[in-house]
C-alpha cells in the first residue's frame, strides 16, 4: 500500500542549530502515527513544516504520491493536511457553525444562509458523532469541546491527515476518553493522523505505529504490538552525553533563596532552597510550570500561596521592580520578547535596572555609564565595536549575554535563567556554560531551567524535577541520570 | 555598495530634504515668503504646535497617543483667564497653578487609562469631550476677555523684536531633548516603547512611566494654552479644538514612530518646521482653509503609512534572512 504522506530528508536549520537532521516517515492511509520524543526532539518543526509554517532546507514531503519541496499554508489545506495546535485557532466570539465553516461560509450576494450553514455544520458534527449545538458561542465551550470544534473544522474540509499537538495537556480523564473515540471514528472513515503525546499509556491506547526523534534525528520506528514502555522511553532518552561541561569545585555555602509550599495558578506546593554559589537546576517537561515558578518567585506572575524567603528574611515581591531591588534577577526563556530590547543600543539594555543608580537629578552619568558598559562587554566578552550597537543587531548569543549583563549590572544575589542556550549555536553556548559556572563561583545563587538533558545534568549542581506543577523530585549529583530525571518528569503523566 | 549608501542617505535625511522641498517650492510660488520677517511669523504660529508636540511625543514614544492635547490648550486658556479675573490672582501665579490644573488632569487621566488597560486613543478621546464640554461649561459658552497687558506679554511681546512664544519653543524642546536623551525616565520611554514586557522585567515601573508620559503631555499642552490666552488676549473654549490633528502630523512626519520606540528631537523640529511652512505657505497662496485641512489629512496618511509600511516591510525581511542561515 502507498502511504499517503511521506516526508523524505527532511532538514531544518535555525542559524547553526539543527533543529531536524535528515528525518524521513511515512504514513499509511487509515493509521494513527504517534510521535515521540522529548523537549526539542524537533517534533514541533516536523509539523510545522507539514503545515506550511515552516519552510524546510532541504528534503521533500509526498503527498499521494506527489513530490513537493516544501508546503504552504494554502498547498497543506488544499492537500488535506489539518494540525490542531495546542493552542487552538478559534475565533471566541463566533459560534461553533462559523468557526466550523469559517472561510466556507455559503450564501447568496454577501448575504449569510445562516439555515444552511447550521445544517452543513450539523452534519459535520453527525459525521463524527459530537453531541453539540452548532450555535452555542466558541468562547462558553470548554476547552476538551473547543479542540473537538477545530477538529470538526478539519473534517468539514475533507481532512485526510489530521495532526494533533499534545491534543490531551490541558484534558481531564473523561475528555480524553471522549477524544479517542473521536479518533477511532476518523480512523474509520480513514483519516490518517499523527499524534504527540507525553503520555506513554495514551500512545499504547491509540496508536498504530510509534515513531520516536531525538535531537532533531528519527530513531526508529516501531509497530504497537510487541513493544514495551521501556523500549520507548531508552529511545528517547538514549542519548550519549558527549559534550564535556567545564568542571569546577562546588563549596555549599548558606542558604540564600528559600522557597516554601510556593503555589500559583500552575504550580502546587514547591519547596526548595538555593545556596551561595550553587547552581540549581530545575528539569521537567514543558508545560510542567518550571516557568511560572520562578516568575512568580520574581514577582512577574500572581501568588496563592507560600513563602519566599531571601537570606533568612521573607520576602513578598508583588512585581519584577521590588524583586530587582531585593537583589532578585531573571533571564527570561523568551529572549527576544521578554529579555533584550533589540530597538536600543546594547548600553540602554545592560543599563537599564540600574539608571536610578546611574543618575543624579534625572540626568544619566553617561562617564559612568559608559565604564558599566564597557565593563560588561570585557567580562562578558560580548563580540561589538562598541556600546553603541543596536541590540538587534547582534547574534542570539551575544543578546543573551546583553540580558545577562543587565542582570549582573544590577548586583544581584539570586541569578534564575530560564533556558539560559535557546537557539544558541554550539560555541556560543560552551561560553556561556563557563559563564555561568563563573558567576556561581563568584558567589551568586543561581536557578537554572533547562529542557536540555545535558545542559541540565552538567550544569547543575543539585536538580529539583517538576511534572505537573508539582515537585516530584529532587537529585543529587550522585543520583544525576537521564533515567532519574526522566522518571520524575513523568510522574503525573 | 555606493548606490545603497546613497539611499540610505536619503533615508537618513528624508525629513530634512522634504522640508527644503517644500520652502523651495514656497519661495518661488510666492515673493512674500522667502522674507525674515515670515520666517518669525512661521516660528511664532508653530510656538504651541511645537511645545504641545514635545509633550505628544513621549506619549507616542511609549505606543501611546494623546488627543486631549489640542483641546486642553482652550481649556487652559479658559482656566487661566477665570483666575486671573475671577480670583485675581497675580500673573505668575495664574500661570503656575494653570499648569498644576492642566499637569493634574494628564495624570489622573493617565493612571484611569493605565490602570484599567484601556487604548490610549479611546480614553484621551474621552478626556478630549470632558476638556471640550468643560471649557465651555465654565466659561459659560463666550471667550473670556480682561486679562492684563502683563499676562499677554508671553503671546504677543518680544525680546530683541523677536517674539516671546519662539524662545518657550525653544526652551521646551531643549527641556524635550536633554528629558528624552539624558535622563533616565527617557531611557526608559524608549525601552518601553521598543519593548514593554522586557522592560517591567527589568524591574522598571512601566505604569508609573506611562502616567508620566500622559502628565508631561498635558503640562506641555497646558502652557502651549497659556501662550493661546496671551495671543488672543482672551480665554477661547473653542481654542485648540482640532489641534491634536497638527500636533500628531507633525510627529510622525518628524519620525515619532506610532508603533513606538523611536523619536528624535532634532527630527521632530523639522516636523512641527513642515506643518508650519505648509500652512504659512498655503495661507499665502491663498488656498482655502478647508483644503489646507484636507492636504494635512493627506500628509498623516502618508507619514503614517510610510512608517508602518517600513516596520513590517523590515520584518517580512528579517524572516528571509532567519531561513537562509
Amino acid at each position: 500500500m502507498e502511504p499517503i504522506l511521506s516526508v523524505r530528508n527532511i532538514t531544518k536549520i535555525y542559524g547553526g542549530v539543527t533543529a531536524l537532521n535528515h528525518v524521513s516517515l511515512d504514513l499509511m492511509e487509515g493509521e494513527v502515527l504517534a510521535l515521540v520524543g522529548e523537549n526539542g526532539a524537533g517534533k514541533s518543526t516536523l509539523i510545522k513544516s507539514l503545515s506550511g509554517a515552516v519552510i524546510p532546507d532541504a528534503g521533500e514531503i509526498i503527498v499521494n504520491g506527489k513530490s513537493y519541496e516544501h508546503m504552504t499554508p494554502s498547498l497543506s489545506k488544499e492537500l488535506g493536511i489539518a494540525v490542531v495546535y495546542q493552542e487552538l485557532n478559534l475565533c471566541p466570539a463566533l459560534t461553533v457553525y462559523e468557526n466550523i465553516l469559517l472561510g466556507n461560509f455559503s450564501g447568496k450576494a454577501g448575504f449569510v444562509d445562516r439555515k444552511a450553514m447550521i445544517e452543513q455544520a450539523k452534519e459535520v458534527l453527525k459525521k463524527i458523532n459530537i453531541d453539540l449545538d452548532p450555535c452555542v458561542q466558541v468562547s462558553k465551550l470548554s476547552i476538551a469541546y473547543m479542540q473537538l470544534v477545530e477538529i470538526a473544522k478539519a473534517v468539514s474540509r475533507n481532512v485526510k491527515v489530521l495532526v494533533l499537538d499534545e491534543p490531551t495537556a490541558p484534558l481531564t480523564l473523561t475528555e480524553t476518553e471522549l477524544l479517542f473515540k473521536l479518533m477511532r471514528i476518523l480512523k474509520e472513515q480513514g483519516t490518517s493522523m499523527i499524534y504527540i503525546s507525553h503520555r506513554m499509556s495514551e500512545i499504547f491506547e491509540v496508536a498504530d505505529r510509534v515513531t520516536i526523534m531525538r535531537d532533531g534525528n528519527v530513531i526508529s520506528t516501531y509497530p504497537i504490538q510487541g513493544l514495551d514502555e521501556a523500549t520507548l522511553v531508552k529511545g528517547m532518552i538514549g542519548r550519549k552525553l558527549t559534550k564535556t561541561f567545564p568542571t569546577r569545585d562546588f563549596e555549599p555555602g548558606e542558604v540564600v533563596l528559600k522557597v516554601e509550599h510556593l503555589s500559583n495558578a500552575r504550580v502546587r506546593d514547591v519547596s526548595f532552597e538555593v545556596r551561595k554559589g550553587e547552581v540549581l537546576g530545575i528539569g521537567g517537561l514543558v508545560g510542567a510550570g518550571r516557568t511560572e515558578l520562578v516568575r512568580t518567585i520574581f514577582g512577574a506572575d500572581p501568588k496563592f500561596g507560600g513563602k519566599v524567603y531571601l537570606d533568612g528574611k521573607e520576602i513578598n515581591p508583588r512585581n519584577p521592580r521590588e524583586a530587582v531591588n531585593l537583589g532578585i534577577a531573571l533571564v527570561p526563556e523568551d529572549r527576544k520578547g521578554q529579555g533584550v530590547v533589540l530597538g536600543l543600543p546594547i548600553t540602554n539594555n545592560i543599563c537599564l535596572s540600574i539608571y536610578n543608580m546611574l543618575s543624579r537629578f534625572f540626568l544619566v552619568d553617561t562617564r559612568k555609564e559608559n565604564e558599566v558598559v564597557t565593563n560588561m562587554i570585557g567580562r562578558l566578552q560580548i563580540k561589538t565595536p562598541g556600546g553603541k550597537l543596536l541590540a538587534g543587531n547582534l547574534s542570539g548569543g551575544n543578546q543573551q549575554k546583553v540580558v545577562l549583563g543587565k542582570c549582573l549590572a544590577s548586583k544581584s544575589k539570586v541569578l534564575i535563567i530560564d533556558e539560559p542556550t535557546r537557539g544558541i549555536d554550539v560555541g556560543a553556548k560552551a561560553e556561556f556554560y563557563k559563564l555561568i559556572n563563573e558567576l556561581a563561583a563568584s558567589g551568586l545563587a543561581v536557578i537554572m531551567i533547562s529542557s536540555e538533558m545535558d545542559e541540565l545534568l552538567g550544569m547543575s549542581d543539585r536538580i529539583i524535577v517538576l511534572s505537573d506543577g508539582q515537585h516530584t523530585g529532587t537529585l543529587e549529583k550522585s543520583d544525576f541520570s537521564q533515567e532519574n530525571v526522566f522518571k520524575y518528569a513523568s510522574v503525573n503523566c | 555598495m555606493k548606490k545603497i549608501n546613497f539611499r540610505d542617505y536619503i533615508k537618513k535625511y528624508m525629513t530634512v530634504l522634504t522640508l527644503l522641498v517644500i520652502i523651495l517650492f514656497f519661495a518661488i510660488a510666492d515673493s512674500k515668503f522667502f522674507t525674515i520677517a515670515n520666517g518669525l511669523t512661521v516660528l511664532r504660529q508653530v510656538s504651541m504646535l511645537g511645545i504641545a508636540a514635545i509633550g505628544m511625543s513621549c506619549c507616542m514614544l511609549v505606543g501611546d497617543i494623546d488627543l486631549s492635547c489640542g483641546v486642553m490648550q482652550g481649556f487652559s486658556s479658559v482656566v487661566c483667564c477665570l483666575i486671573l479675573t475671577q480670583l485675581g490672582v497675580p500673573v505668575a501665579g495664574a500661570f503656575i497653578l494653570t499648569l498644576i490644573v492642566g499637569t493634574l488632569i494628564g495624570m489622573i487621566s493617565g493612571i484611569i487609562i493605565v490602570k484599567t488597560n484601556m487604548p490610549a486613543i479611546i480614553g484621551t478621546l474621552g478626556v478630549r469631550n470632558i476638556l471640550y464640554g468643560g471649557a465651555y461649561l465654565l466659561s459659560g459658552g463666550l471667550p473670556i476677555y480682561g486679562i492684563s497687558d502683563e499676562a499677554k506679554w508671553i503671546g504677543q511681546g518680544t525680546i530683541a523684536s523677536i517674539p516671546v512664544p519662539i524662545f518657550f519653543l525653544v526652551v521646551f524642546f531643549v527641556i524635550g531633548a536633554i528629558l528624552l536623551n539624558r535622563t533616565y525616565i527617557g531611557r526608559y520611554l524608549f525601552s518601553i516603547g521598543s519593548n514593554a514586557e522586557a522592560t517591567r522585567l527589568s524591574g522598571i515601573n512601566v505604569d508609573a512611566v506611562r502616567i508620566f508620559a500622559f502628565a508631561f503631555s498635558s503640562f506641555c499642552a497646558s502652557t502651549a494654552g497659556l501662550i493661546l490666552m496671551a495671543r488672543n488676549a482672551s480665554g477661547q473654549p473653542n481654542g485648540g479644538n482640532g489641534g491634536e490633528m497638527n500636533v500628531i502630523t507633525a510627529c510622525v512626519v518628524g519620525g515619532v514612530s506610532a508603533l513606538g520606540g523611536e523619536c528624535k528631537t532634532v527630527n521632530l523640529i523639522v516636523g512641527v518646521l513642515i506643518i508650519g511652512v505648509l500652512t504659512n505657505g498655503m495661507t499665502i497662496l491663498g488656498v482655502d482653509d478647508y483644503w489646507q485641512t484636507v492636504v494635512k489629512g493627506i500628509v498623516l496618511i502618508l507619514a503614517v503609512g510610510n512608517d508602518f509600511y517600513q516596520k513590517t516591510h523590515k520584518k517580512k525581511v528579517k524572516v528571509e534572512e532567519k531561513a537562509v542561515a
